[in-house]
């Protein structure tokens, strides 16, 4: 049998403490699917993490929120956003990292939206399991994860890797 | 320092194979894109040599109505009452969660959107099958999947769900199909072997 690997890293990022942004541009269209993995800390207290792709900034993303807080379970929606949150309870601490792991199906599938899932932890408040709607049909050629209002501390890492499907 | 190798030395019990980081990976065995719409989506001949195999799933159907359909899945051909399963699910306002028990398939609820929905939105699904080559064991099923559609739908829903066949044989097909209807066009179903 033999052996293709199908997990390929394609960059890696770190937080510098002076952004609230992390950037992945000039992604190639080469793979069928993208993970998106977060090891985050903010430069102070709980923050929310959210995406932009393409530099689109319109009214063009919703979620639907499944989480969990140790004593309850809640779900939520949001449409008609100008970005989509990685989080709900599962945020971004400074004192530890908190993960979250997002998966883009054909993001390079130019005749259909883009529907992604999150599952992101935080172990002091909760976890949560998203699925996101991007109401374009681009190709996702670029991902900026932000910080909601203070920087990524040092101490944080990002990595995106492609995946390859076999062939249909 | 990152983890790259284990061994038995010195571990007083338990007992682990000496192995290094980099045999450890992800296979693309197969993949499925329809071109036009078809009812049923199998993977047949899976090679045994895995360890655990990953589904990922792009779906939309071709039922008229707004909202969604289950996905249904089944192994080996067999359609008796041999699979059970567990969800959780959240629709933007509820958190519920169901289960099914001596069922014909493992349902995957509300993961694929119809044709009548917001146009170009296609459900997401993440299913892994655990040790599905061994013969001793029945097999374990976990899923994560979803769909949105920016609207207030309660058919659109985030849901994990675990399920279970109860037959130790080893799985060398696995069938996929919407509970109504046929798979869309551009609908794909991806098969990876995971080697441990």
């Amino acid at each position: 049998m033999s052996k293709t690997a199908t997990y390929s890293l394609i960059a890696t990022a770190s937080g510098t403490g002076s952004s609230n942004t992390i950037s992945f541009i000039d992604i190639p269209q080469t793979f069928t699917d993208l993970i998106l993995i977060s090891s985050a800390q903010s430069a102070s207290g709980q923050r929310q993490q959210y995406f932009e792709f393409n530099s689109d900034t319109t009214q063009k993303y919703s979620r639907t929120i499944l989480s969990g807080t140790g004593t309850s379970a809640v779900s939520a929606r949001d449409s008609n956003q100008f970005q989509t949150y990685l989080d709900y309870y599962g945020v971004v601490e400074s004192t530890f990292p908190g993960s979250a792991i997002t998966h883009f199906l054909d993001y390079s599938n130019t005749t259909t939206f883009k529907t992604m899932l999150t599952r992101s932890n935080d172990p002091s408040l909760g976890l949560d399991a998203i699925v996101h709607l991007y109401r374009s049909t681009f190709a996702i050629s670029r991902i900026d994860i932000k910080l909601n209002a203070v920087n990524y501390s040092t101490a944080s890492r990002f990595k995106l890797y492609g995946i390859q499907a076999g062939n249909a | 320092m990152s983890i790259t190798k284990l061994t038995t030395n010195g571990i007083v019990g338990a007992k682990y194979d000496t192995v290094s980081a980099d045999n450890y990976y992800m296979e693309p065995i197969a993949t499925t894109l329809l071109t036009s719409s078809q009812t049923v989506i199998s993977f047949t001949n899976i090679p045994q040599g895995y360890k655990h195999l990953q589904i990922k799933g792009f779906a939309r159907d071709t039922e008229a109505a707004a909202g969604t359909d289950d996905m249904w899945m089944t192994f080996n051909g067999d359609g008796s009452a041999s699979y059970s399963r567990h969800v959780l699910s959240g629709d933007g306002t509820s958190v519920t969660s169901g289960a099914n028990l001596s069922t014909t398939r493992i349902p995957f609820g509300n993961s694929i959107p119809r044709t009548g929905s917001l146009a170009s939105v296609f459900g997401v699904l993440l299913i892994d099958i655990l040790d599905y080559a061994n013969g001793n064991k029945y097999k374990t099923v976990r899923g994560l999947y979803g769909a949105n559609e920016n609207s207030t739908n309660t058919g659109f829903r985030i849901c994990v769900n675990s399920g279970l066949w109860m037959n130790t044989a080893p799985i060398t097909s696995i069938s996929m199909q919407p509970e109504a209807g046929s798979f869309a066009t551009n609908t794909r179903f991806s098969l990876y072997g995971i080697r441990g």
